[in-house]
């Protein structure tokens, strides 16, 4: 029965493999062509990154996004969670589920709609957004909140509330214990919202898709134009690089929140559970 | 104290709410006005109101297209069962090293880029790619899988078998041992057991992970625009056209609300169903 269930483990977990082992070993590849078996292996193409100054403005701009969305996320969300642990609110369960529907809206009808308000604010001000930032960084903000508020909500929940007691019968006051006791034991939650939130924004693609142009166009964005269009490993380099990132993250979030876990947060039985992965990185 | 409090409370969720409310509702909200707009590359809009775009959808090319995607999200769902399962299970018996080796394979590639994953299937599957460059290797030959409804259902298997794998195995860490030693010493097999013990205790696991695959294959648009292309068009990538190539706001805007209530009914209709069946199953 185990050697089984491990056999369906191991073919598994190949498949999840597979593709970015092909995006890896063909960005090394001597020649444009792929080849099996390889001739060799180089450098070539991620030294070549530096003639694409697509790829590279991309790469620039989704870090950039990536970043101040993460932060507006961290500032609008750690305070929802606060709220929503420490508030004594009815409804919290509603609220909750408002805060975290846009994970599960179809990208590209989300991204649509922001497009269309954009059009909307433009005819109706004059104030023309098209083509900036603020589309991508709203829509972006909307999609890595919820990561911010889940992770940092569960790590809330997980602390012991007798802390906070004794900070305040020892004479703290609210602020002070706010900085000095609930956020430090919340600091895994939040750290792990904020790389969750940050890879979110980074690798998004469906949303950004209708959003992004010219000099705003992203990483993600980017790489699909491209794939069309060059035939040689260019793009699997710095999509390798991106890979290598992901993997870096994913070490990451295991180290700070200790082994990660696939046990749900203290789960309150069935409640609609978007992506089951963020329990994971949380 | 409760009421300051809770006024406090309001203020700090103020800020997300409102992104919430400005970048998702007010957008949606739009969609449907614009959907009202007669059908048709019409700018800057006018006419209407009425329902002429929701009536164009009826219309070839869509009913053909929205079916084709609800088989694909349907067998995507299945095969990530299928496949999703042994190894929930398998992840949910280990622990220390190997689980965390396993979990950090599982969640790795949740934190690439679809559009990376995507092409890595692309290298794989195309002509020129391993698979046909194997087979020419071996003087077999080539076989190019890209641009098929194969191609499409692999990659979006792949990318969301992981959420499957942890929803079950959410589930089945959630089982308390001793129902299990309950069954067994009440005299069932460890089949019985298995069966009638711990495939029921997974369903909530399972409805919540099935509804959010099949609403997120539904969904997705880079798998299908990549590795099916025209062979395998599906109604997210009609959407797209609608918009950039055909002009026909209206119709995406009608298309992209249908995709959204069919979407927001089977999530809503899988939260109720768990719901209610961990509530039978737990007694509460």
């Amino acid at each position: 029965m185990r050697i089984a269930l491990g056999a369906a483990a191991v073919v598994a977990y190949g498949v999840l493999l597979l593709a970015p082992l092909a995006v890896i070993l063909y960005s090394v590849s001597p020649g444009a062509a792929l080849e099996i078996p390889p001739s060799g292996a180089s450098l070539r193409w991620y030294a070549g990154l530096a003639d694409q100054p697509r790829l590279v403005s991309g790469l620039f701009t989704s870090l950039g996004l990536g970043a101040i969305a993460t932060g507006a996320a961290l500032v609008t969300g750690i305070p929802a969670a606060l709220a929503l642990t420490r508030g004594s609110l009815p409804g919290r369960e509603a609220i909750l589920a408002v805060l975290l529907s846009p994970l599960s809206l179809p990208g590209l009808v989300l991204g649509l709609g922001v497009l269309t308000s954009a059009a909307v604010l433009a005819n109706a001000t004059g104030i023309q957004t098209a083509g900036t930032l603020l589309p991508l960084f709203a829509a972006h903000l909307l999609i890595t909140i919820p990561w911010v508020v889940r992770s940092v909500t569960a790590s809330l929940e997980s602390a012991d509330p007798a802390l906070e007691d004794q900070a305040r019968s020892l004479g703290a006051g609210p602020f002070a214990t706010l900085f000095l006791v609930t956020l430090p034991t919340a600091r895994a939650g939040i750290v792990a919202g904020a790389v969750s939130a940050f890879v979110i924004s980074f690798g998004n693609f469906a949303l950004s898709l209708l959003l992004a142009s010219g000099r705003t166009v992203t990483l993600p964005v980017a790489i699909y134009e491209a794939v069309d269009r060059y035939q040689d490993p260019t793009v699997a380099a710095i999509s390798t690089l991106t890979i290598a990132a992901a993997v870096g993250a994913a070490l990451l979030t295991d180290r700070i929140s200790g082994p990660l876990k696939t046990r749900g947060s203290p789960s309150r039985g069935g409640r609609q559970e978007s992506p089951a992965g963020l329990k994971a990185v949380r | 104290m409760d009421r300051s409090r809770r006024r406090v409370a309001g203020l700090l969720l103020l800020p997300a709410l409102l992104v919430v409310v400005v970048v998702a509702a007010v957008p949606i909200g739009l969609l449907f006005r614009v959907a009202l707009y007669p059908p048709g590359p019409v700018a800057p809009l006018s006419g209407g109101p009425g329902l002429d775009s929701f009536a164009g959808l009826l219309s070839a090319p869509y009913p053909s297209v929205a079916l084709r995607t609800l088989r694909l999200s349907l067998l995507t769902t299945v095969l990530v069962t299928v496949l999703g399962f042994p190894v929930a299970l398998f992840l949910s018996r280990s622990r220390g090293l190997s689980r965390r080796i396993q979990t950090l394979l599982i969640v790795s590639p949740l934190l690439m880029s679809v559009v990376v994953r995507a092409y890595g299937w692309m290298l794989i599957l195309g002509r020129q790619g391993f698979v046909g460059e194997t087979l020419a290797a071996l003087s077999l030959p080539r076989v190019g899988l890209l641009h098929t409804e194969a191609a499409v259902l692999l990659a979006l298997t792949e990318s969301f078998l992981p959420f499957m794998i942890l929803a079950l195995a959410a589930s089945l860490d959630r089982i308390d041992p001793d129902l299990l030693a309950a069954a067994r010493g009440l005299g069932a097999s460890s089949a019985r057991t298995f069966l009638q013990v711990v495939v029921p205790l997974t369903l909530p696991g399972f409805v919540a992970g099935a509804s959010f695959v099949l609403v997120g294959s539904l969904s997705a648009y880079a798998i299908p625009a990549l590795l099916g292309g025209s062979a395998a068009r599906t109604f997210v990538m009609e959407i797209y056209e609608l918009v950039t190539i055909s002009f026909d706001w209206p119709t995406a805007a009608a298309a992209s609300l249908v995709l959204l209530v069919f979407a927001s009914t089977l999530l809503g209709g899988g939260a109720l169903l768990s719901r209610r069946r961990s509530a039978r199953t737990f007694g509460t």
